[in-house]
């Protein structure tokens, strides 16, 4: 198996709520999570809005400040990491926002947008023009596009550029956050292709958030279902879609309408029960147990952990342990 | 399946045309479409291919700078057909919220924040003049009770800001069938929810539409969505209907270039896929639409005539309609090429 490049031990990240005047509750968006991303891989991350999977990439890349956990890189904990050390980390560790109307500067030019990070690095990139007009047709741009602002640009070219920007660096790893969620299906289609591709070409180590799992299948190698705060299910993709062992899993895919009418119209959907609770308030026990079919008296007293239960498969559930 | 019930509306010959600084954007470009009574139908297509200005140009519900510049909505009315195009202002909003009502992509834009959902409802009832208050304010707990949301009898005294995005589509799908709507059009019902909560909807849907017989236009991207909910399917692009069938043609026998290259873009996730097939290039700009067909620049079968001409509209099968050269027989399509 592949070395790991990131492991993630016990992560916790709780933002402050002022309740009354003196009282402070605390959201846990991610509460507990303990996982290893491999060399090379796509670790893709499925859960439902609010279940703390954009607050878990910005976290793994210190954009947000840890409440508790460690996070090892390439062997060093980056939660110590400063000055050039840390410069450095955030050299290698991009990120690709969900909303490209939101994530480039509308008064910088592209030629700027892309060479950014590498005056800052000071990355030597030889002749300006010709690098970012190298990175421009890396993602499928063009020569004329160079001195153009953001807003001359359709959603799907946006995200091409957010792409270029975070590649300029000659990065090893990308969060990717929902990169085509605000894209039409076709224009969909041809930024994952596109990522693909860059992910072979230049050795790229991938985590891919996203709520919907017949993209995150397309580009993961292994898939963590995430739910409130905490991983329930972490497998190899094509045995996550082929047999769910959470109880959770099995509702998202359950629910997941798929695009062939045959398939879709024989399927005898489950109730589905309730939904998420607070991060504020959760059950004790199992966070899943209330909407949970499979429901046992410990699920409401005792927390399951997250463990193999097979080779490359960890499960949060009482039921397999 | 078979829906050769009566016709309900008719959409002919319509067109639409945006009025902006930068230019007339030509977003509805001749859209012909016919929905039977009792069907749930289907119009797909990406952003900005005219799908939701259509089902809004049904009830004039177009905003400035738009304009419906020509063309007919008829709509059968007690074995009558009237234009709703024709019709004065007040006529016509006697139509809409009654016979005609809608659900809308974003439900808390679509809730009033300063009224309880009891209110709303009720109001959409009496302002048709299908009861009195009281009346009005009982039917809003069964409406309720009906879409599933648990303790309406609290629930009508709630606010939107006190419910979940699920929870108020639910007060938005229950005001939209308070005056029994003979058709209803959801624009993207489901799209700022998460699965769990759109595969509840959906559910919700096909039962309510199951038990009323409700006409149902789906307008919706989500290819997933429409197999499991359509009869019929109209695939839009660039303010055309390019293709209209069946859901097992669609699916199974698409024969438009573009109904092709955008099944092939969605993943399904139950193949392993190792490539999908992007459609090359974009969106024409409907400022300047290309002339012709206006897929030819990105259709891998263009032909000479595609970039001259508009194809005719086309009847495969029975139902099944198709607007595009490469299904026109060779001697219309040269004498089309003479003419032209």
């Amino acid at each position: 198996m592949a070395k790991p490049l990131i492991e993630v031990k016990d992560l916790k990240k709780y933002f402050p709520v002022r309740r009354f005047l003196l009282s402070k509750d605390y959201v846990k968006a991610v509460d507990g999570v303990t996982f290893t991303i491999y060399k090379g891989e796509c670790l893709g991350v499925v859960g439902e809005s609010g279940s703390g999977k954009t607050t878990l990439g910005r976290t793994i890349l210190r954009l947000i400040e840890p409440t508790a956990g460690d996070i090892i890189y390439d062997g060093k904990s980056i939660l110590k990491l400063k000055g050039e050390e840390l410069k450095e980390f955030r050299r290698k560790a991009q990120m690709v926002f969900q909303d490209p109307f939101s994530s480039l500067d509308p008064r910088m030019t592209i030629f700027d947008i892309i060479l950014e990070g590498p005056r800052i690095h000071n990355i030597d990139v030889g002749d300006p023009e010709e690098f970012v007009v190298k990175m421009l047709e890396t993602v499928g741009l063009k020569r004329e596009h160079i001195y153009r602002y953001p807003h001359e640009f359709s959603g799907g070219q946006k995200q091409r550029i957010a792409i270029a920007r975070a590649l300029a660096v000659n990065p090893e790893f990308i969060v990717l956050d929902e990169p085509t969620s605000a894209l039409d299906v076709s224009v969909q289609a041809s930024i994952l292709n596109m990522l693909k591709d860059l992910q072979k070409k230049f050795g790229l180590t991938y985590m891919f958030i996203s709520h919907d799992l017949a993209v995150v299948k397309y580009m993961s190698n292994r898939i963590a279902t995430m739910y409130v705060g905490k991983f329930v299910e972490i497998a190899n993709s094509d045995k996550m879609f082929e047999e769910p062992l959470h109880p959770y899993t099995m509702m998202l895919l359950d629910a997941l309408p798929i695009p062939n009418p045959k398939i879709t119209r024989a399927k005898k959907r489950k109730e589905i029960v309730g939904e998420p609770p607070s991060p504020i308030h959760l059950p004790p026990g199992c966070r899943f147990y209330p909407r949970c079919p499979y429901a046992m008296p410990i699920c409401k007293a005792r927390e399951p952990p997250l463990v193999e239960v097979e080779k490359d498969r960890e499960v949060a559930c009482w039921l397999y342990q | 399946m078979s829906t050769r019930n009566k016709e309900i509306l008719k959409i002919r010959n319509l067109y639409v045309n945006f009025y902006t600084y930068a230019g007339v954007v030509k977003a509805i470009n001749g859209v012909d479409l016919d929905v039977y009574e009792g069907e749930v139908i289907s119009l797909v297509g990406e952003t900005g291919c005219g799908k939701t200005v259509t089902s809004r140009a049904i009830t004039r519900l177009i905003p400035p700078p738009g304009r419906i510049e020509k063309g007919e909505i008829l709509f059968r009315k007690n074995s009558e057909w009237i234009d709703l195009l024709k019709l004065d202002e007040n006529e016509l909003r006697k139509i809409r919220g009654d016979e005609i009502a809608y659900i809308f992509q974003d439900p808390s834009s679509a809730l009033d924040p300063l009224y309880t959902t009891g209110y709303q409802i009720a109001e959409t009832m009496v302002v048709h003049d299908k009861a009195d208050w009281d009346e009005a304010w009982k039917k809003a707990i069964e409406l309720l009770r009906e879409t599933m949301i648990p303790a309406p009898e609290e629930r009508v005294k709630t606010y939107p800001h006190e419910l979940s995005g699920g929870m108020k589509q639910r007060v938005v799908i229950s005001i939209a069938l308070s005056n029994d709507p003979k058709i209803l059009i959801a624009d993207e019902p489901t799209t700022n929810v998460d699965v769990t909560i759109q595969a509840e909807l959906i559910d919700l849907l096909k039962e309510l539409q199951k038990k009323k017989g409700t006409t149902i236009m789906l307008i919706t991207h989500n290819m997933g969505l429409v197999a499991e909910i359509a009869d019929r399917v109209a695939v839009m692009y660039a303010g055309n209907v390019v293709e209209i069938a069946d859901i097992w043609t669609i699916f199974e026998e698409p024969l438009h270039p573009y109904t092709k290259g955008l099944l092939a873009c969605v993943p399904d996730p139950l193949k392993k896929i190792e490539r999908l097939e992007p459609i090359p290039g974009t969106i024409p700009n409907l400022i300047y639409p290309p002339p012709g067909c206006r897929f030819h620049p990105r259709c891998p079968k263009a032909m000479d005539i595609c970039k001259k001409q508009r194809s005719p509209r086309v009847e495969i099968a029975p139902g099944h309609f198709v607007e595009c050269w490469l299904f026109v027989s060779e001697e219309e399509r040269k004498e089309a090429e003479k003419s032209g």
